[in-house]
């Protein structure tokens, strides 16, 4: 589906299914169409063309209360002039549920969002993380087919959230509805998610399991936008069953799953800072590396210690400069820390090689194909 | 300032609000009473007699013209609301970039004298002049039709005349309410006509309620209008109560009609704030 | 009935051209605006009533006259009726005035401050009674009014010696009047008739008396004025009773006759300054009216107007300059009189405003002028002119017919204007 504003196009072409119970995060910067995709869902935005299915349902047309999805609003949007057994009881009362009925269900909402005996405060008599939940039990009330969360921990503070993560998570868990979720917060993401798409200008950029995305970025952008990558462009030297090798501009050779390369000559490798071990190398340590091992020599430039790790920013002779995230395992303080102008060498395990291609194939695992009917489907 | 003077602050920022009311407020209303209970003449002067039957008599003699000052009152307010109310909302919720051209609009009137806006009307819609004279010579209208010296007039030219006082209460108001509320009342199954009735006209109340006041009360002691555009049938209090004071000197009389009057428009605001709900206020 | 005169009248109206009498109209309109704002509005006039003294006993008593400095002081502060001076229509100056100046050296601040003698009373009345400076020199005000004030004790006398132009100058109309015997305090500015205004075409009949007003046919279109007096005293000839003797019980048989009238929907509304438009504009089609305002209206605004002096009887009013009590420049306020009752002053001024002059030799004067005017080609001119002079003075048939207000007592003027307050408010 695709979206327009006048000459703007906030989604662009953008194709997406989400599986029944799923916990699915539209992840990216701002501006990158998340929100948009999501109103769309939502029934907030038209679509200016392409179509939205709920199961089989076509809901592009609908207005947003004939559709059988509910939203948590970004700052959650509750009725100011309401309380909050109003506020969870709106939904109910336009669908002209019995009140018994509703009385019920609301004291069934406010008992899982653990809120019980605040059907009379107003909205503004609440904490941020209160509000939260009163806006998470107005939507869950309806027993929607699917929830729609705009960014939706983003008001709250670092700790809340924290807490926020794993009540959203086990909500989700224990009534099994559809939460479709945006955030800019590839933390949060990555803590609650089943499957993430990540965006940027209107686009999935790739769409996949959290450990997927991480650990395989596919683009320079997700690997950047989801933690810390070092990239380096090399030429593809050859392959074998399990390996492929890649040569550095300066000469060094080192290997990537074989999978990963696909064809093009040159790609472009990446390996996260943490998957690295530096060793310092003296004038007695030998040149031989184990060949199941990738290694690169290089300089230190700069050492912060910080506590869980010490991070280390590495210049190899070609003028690349890594970041390695070492484990305090064996050091006790920042006394033992390299000095900078030490040289290391930097190793890793070639599996743990990403390459970022201009043509990239199947990925070996954790393919996007549905088991199931696709719930939402834009 | 020694720290336990500190919280004397707040009450020093008032006191120069507070002269003012009390100079511009406060004495002219006890000079208002004591005048009220005066009784003499102009000769002879004035001296306080407590001459409280000066009110029920006041009452007696122009009690049509206080009933027909608050019934228009009513009415004007309704209009300003039902046509300011939709002016008022579009503004605010569809007026994107136009919003301050617009609101410009909505108070440009202001840059005119209210008399000279209301002579302009008289003008427009004198009995042959160019609107109802044409439209008499293509036959639309009958020869002996008007609307000068009619209580539409009147109550035309009032509702006119304070729009503004109503639509920039309710545009504060509206502007105010977040649409995402509306949103999340049609995502929880409100038709648009549900949202507004549940959520933005409740909302809105406090406008309405600000701007029926800012509407209703100057309306009542108007004097203006019904002396331009109306005719005998539509005396207003306020016409009385300037005819009693400027024409035939008869300030206690005069004095006691105004004091009734704030009386009588306190007593319905305050009727009113119950009915709208007083806490909308405050919020 | 629709026809092609018709939208030729039409489109006269929508595009009716600037006529002389533009500015003057606009004058009435605005000006009487600003009085009713002002009187509103103005704090003063809210607090007077907090300083209602007695008249006359802070005030010196009636007669005393403050002596006048050696020399004038330079300024004059002047308030007069709209519309009442010549005025340069394109400049909006006064020309006349103009002149005063550079002959004395004196700067008049001139206002329109008056639209009606009541308003004007009720706003400078306070200070007056209070014994405080006016704000106003010299005042314009009619005939009853100067009556009353000069027995409230709020008007200085005057020193006869420096304004020797009207002994030597005014008509016998305008010395020794009723309201101020010997004329000690006021001076005539101009004076007119209050009678009755009319559209033939729209009446489709002359109109001749009083009770033409009250003609059912033209129920609607009748214009009353507010003004108390003027109302109710010829209603009062209407029923018979010469104004300036009825009773409070007389006042009250004509309160009833105007009352019945008012609640059968008779009067369109009661007018001040307004109905001269009304008229003018066709939404009334007869009204009582004043006699200069008629034939200004017949020359500049609308040449089917007729006036006429009910012959129940008419009332002649007089308006006055008179200086108040404890006025801040008297001396400049005394030439200034002296300067208007010289005839070559008193001519511009009456060829402007179309009222009775009260200076001798101005009609011929006028018509000289026409003469002037019709020789230098300005045809236009000369013909308003010739029937300004016929109207700037009353024929003795109409002075005949004409009649003065009645001297009210404070008591007796409350209780007219409780019986007149009554029919202007329904």
């Amino acid at each position: 589906m695709t979206k327009r504003f006048g000459d703007v196009v906030a989604v662009d072409d953008l194709s997406l299914e989400v599986k029944p119970g799923e916990f699915f995060a539209l992840l990216g910067p701002s501006g990158c169409g998340k929100t948009t995709t999501l109103r769309m869902i939502g029934g907030f935005e038209e679509v200016t063309s392409g179509s939205v299915y709920l199961g089989d349902t076509d809901v592009t047309d609908l207005p947003p209360f004939k559709r059988a999805t509910n939203t948590v609003f970004q700052n959650y949007a509750l009725f100011p002039h309401l309380t909050v057994f109003e506020n969870i009881a709106f939904g109910l009362r336009r669908r002209k549920t019995p009140t018994n009925e509703i009385r019920h269900q609301v004291a069934f909402m406010l008992k899982l969002v653990e809120l019980p005996g605040y059907e009379d405060r107003k909205p503004n008599q609440l904490s941020g993380g209160q509000q939260q939940r009163v806006a998470l039990a107005r939507a869950l009330v309806n027993n929607p087919r699917v929830l729609l969360l705009d960014e939706p921990l983003g008001a709250l503070d670092l700790k809340l959230r924290k807490q926020m993560q794993v009540e959203l998570k086990r909500i989700q868990s224990e009534i099994g509805i559809t939460f479709i979720f945006v955030t800019h917060d590839q933390e949060e993401a990555m803590t609650m998610s089943d499957r993430i798409a990540v965006m940027r200008a209107g686009r999935i950029e790739q769409l996949g399991q959290p450990e997927e995305l991480y650990e395989r970025p596919r683009t320079d952008f997700v690997a950047g936008f989801l933690g810390v990558s070092n990239l380096i462009d090399a030429d593809v030297a050859g392959r074998d069953e399990r390996f492929a090798t890649l040569r550095l501009d300066g000469g060094t050779l080192l290997r990537a799953p074989a999978a990963y390369v696909n064809g093009a000559p040159r790609v472009r490798l990446g390996v996260r800072p943490e998957k690295l071990r530096v060793i310092a190398l003296n004038d007695d340590t030998g040149d031989s590396v184990d060949a199941d091992t990738n290694a690169l020599d290089g300089t230190v430039l700069d050492a912060s210690y910080i506590g869980v790790s010490t991070q280390y920013l590495v210049e190899t002779p070609d003028g690349h400069k890594l970041t390695v995230y070492a484990q305090n395992l064996e050091t006790s303080g920042a006394g033992e820390v390299l000095a900078d102008g030490q040289r290391v060498r930097l190793t890793w395990k070639p599996q743990h090689t990403f390459v970022i291609g201009p043509a990239i194939g199947p990925m070996p695992a954790g393919d996007a194909e549905l088991e199931e009917e696709p719930q939402v489907h834009a | 300032m020694p720290r336990h003077w500190r919280w004397l602050v707040p009450y020093l920022f008032l006191i120069p609000g507070g002269l003012w009311l009390l100079a511009f407020f406060v004495v002219p209303m006890l000079v208002m009473a004591s005048v009220s209970l005066q009784t003499g003449s102009l000769g002879t002067g004035y001296a306080l007699t407590w001459n409280f039957g000066v009110y029920p008599e006041m009452i007696g003699a122009w009690a049509p013209q206080f009933e027909r000052s608050l019934w228009y009152s009513i009415v004007v307010t309704a209009l300003t609301l039902a046509v300011g109310y939709p002016m008022a909302y579009t503004i605010a919720f569809r007026g994107g970039r136009y919003k301050s051209i617009l609101l410009l609009l909505v108070i440009l009137p202001f840059f005119t004298a209210y008399i000279i806006r209301t002579l302009s009307w008289k003008l427009i819609l004198a009995d042959n002049g160019f609107v109802l004279g044409n439209l008499k010579d293509i036959g639309f209208l009958d020869d002996g039709f008007r609307i000068i010296a009619t209580p539409i007039a009147v109550i035309s030219g009032l509702t006119y005349n304070f729009l503004p006082f109503m639509v920039l209460p309710l545009y504060v108001a509206l502007e105010k309410i977040d649409p995402k509320l509306v949103e999340a009342a049609t995502d929880l199954y409100a038709s648009r006509l549900q949202a507004f009735l549940r959520v933005t006209l409740p909302l809105s109340m406090p406008g309405v309620f600000a701007g029926s006041l800012l509407t209703f009360i100057p309306a009542v002691g108007d004097f203006i209008n019904s002396e331009i555009l109306g005719s005998r049938d539509t005396t207003m209090i306020g016409q009385i109560i300037q005819r009693l004071f400027l024409n035939n000197n008869a300030y206690p009389e005069a004095a006691a009609l105004g004091f009734m009057l704030m009386a009588a428009v306190l007593a319905l605001v305050f009727i009113y704030a119950r009915f709208v709900g007083a806490d909308e206020l405050t919020r | 009935m629709r026809d092609e005169t018709q939208i030729e009248r039409a489109i006269a109206r929508a595009f009716r051209p600037q006529r002389r009498l533009s500015r003057r109209m606009f004058l009435r309109q605005t000006g009487r605006g600003a009085v009713i704002a002002g009187s509103a509005l103005s704090l003063p006039a809210i607090l007077a009533a907090c300083g209602i003294g007695p008249g006359a006993s802070t005030a010196p008593s009636a007669g005393s006259q403050a002596a006048l400095p050696s020399a004038p002081a330079g300024t004059l502060d002047f308030a007069n009726w709209p519309a009442y001076i010549d005025i340069d229509e394109e400049t909006g100056d006064y020309p006349t005035l103009a002149k005063f100046t550079e002959e004395s050296g004196i700067e008049v601040a001139y206002t329109e401050a008056i639209n009606d003698n009541e308003e004007f009373f009720g706003v400078i009345q306070p200070d007056l009674a209070a014994g405080n400076p006016p704000q106003y020199d010299l005042i314009v005000m009619t005939d009853w009014m100067i009556e009353k004030m000069i027995r409230l004790g709020y008007l200085s006398e005057l020193d006869r010696s420096k304004i020797p132009n009207f002994d030597a100058n005014a008509l016998d109309l305008y010395k020794d009047p009723w309201y101020d015997p010997g004329n000690v305090h006021s001076m005539a500015w101009q004076s007119g008739i209050t009678g009755i205004g009319y559209n033939p075409t729209l009446t489709g009949r002359e109109i001749t008396t009083f009770d033409d007003l009250l003609d059912p046919e033209f129920a609607g279109r009748v214009g009353m004025f507010s003004e108390m007096r003027d109302t109710m005293s010829l209603a009062l000839l209407s029923l018979g009773i010469e104004p300036e003797e009825a009773t409070v019980d007389q006042a009250t048989q004509a309160k009833d006759k105007l009352l019945a009238a008012a609640q059968a929907g008779q009067f369109r509304n009661f007018y001040g300054n307004d109905y001269y438009d009304e008229l003018a504009n066709g939404n009334l089609a007869v009204t009582v009216a004043w006699s200069g305002d008629v034939s200004q209206m017949k020359l500049y605004d609308n040449p089917d107007v007729e006036f006429v002096v009910p012959d129940t009887g008419g009332m002649l009013w007089i308006d006055n300059m008179a200086i108040p009590n404890k006025a801040a420049h008297p001396l400049d306020a005394h030439m200034m009189m002296n300067f208007w009752y010289d005839i070559e002053n008193a001519v511009p001024l009456t060829e402007y405003v179309g009222y009775f002059s009260p200076v001798t030799g101005v009609t011929e004067r006028v018509l000289e002028d026409a003469e002037t005017a019709e020789a230098e080609g300005d045809q236009e001119w000369a013909d308003a002119l010739r029937v300004i002079a016929e109207t700037a003075n009353p024929t003795d048939e109409v002075l005949a017919n004409v009649h003065n207000y009645r001297k009210l007592s404070e008591e007796e003027e409350a209780q007219w204007n409780d019986l007149f307050n009554e029919v202007v408010a329904g």
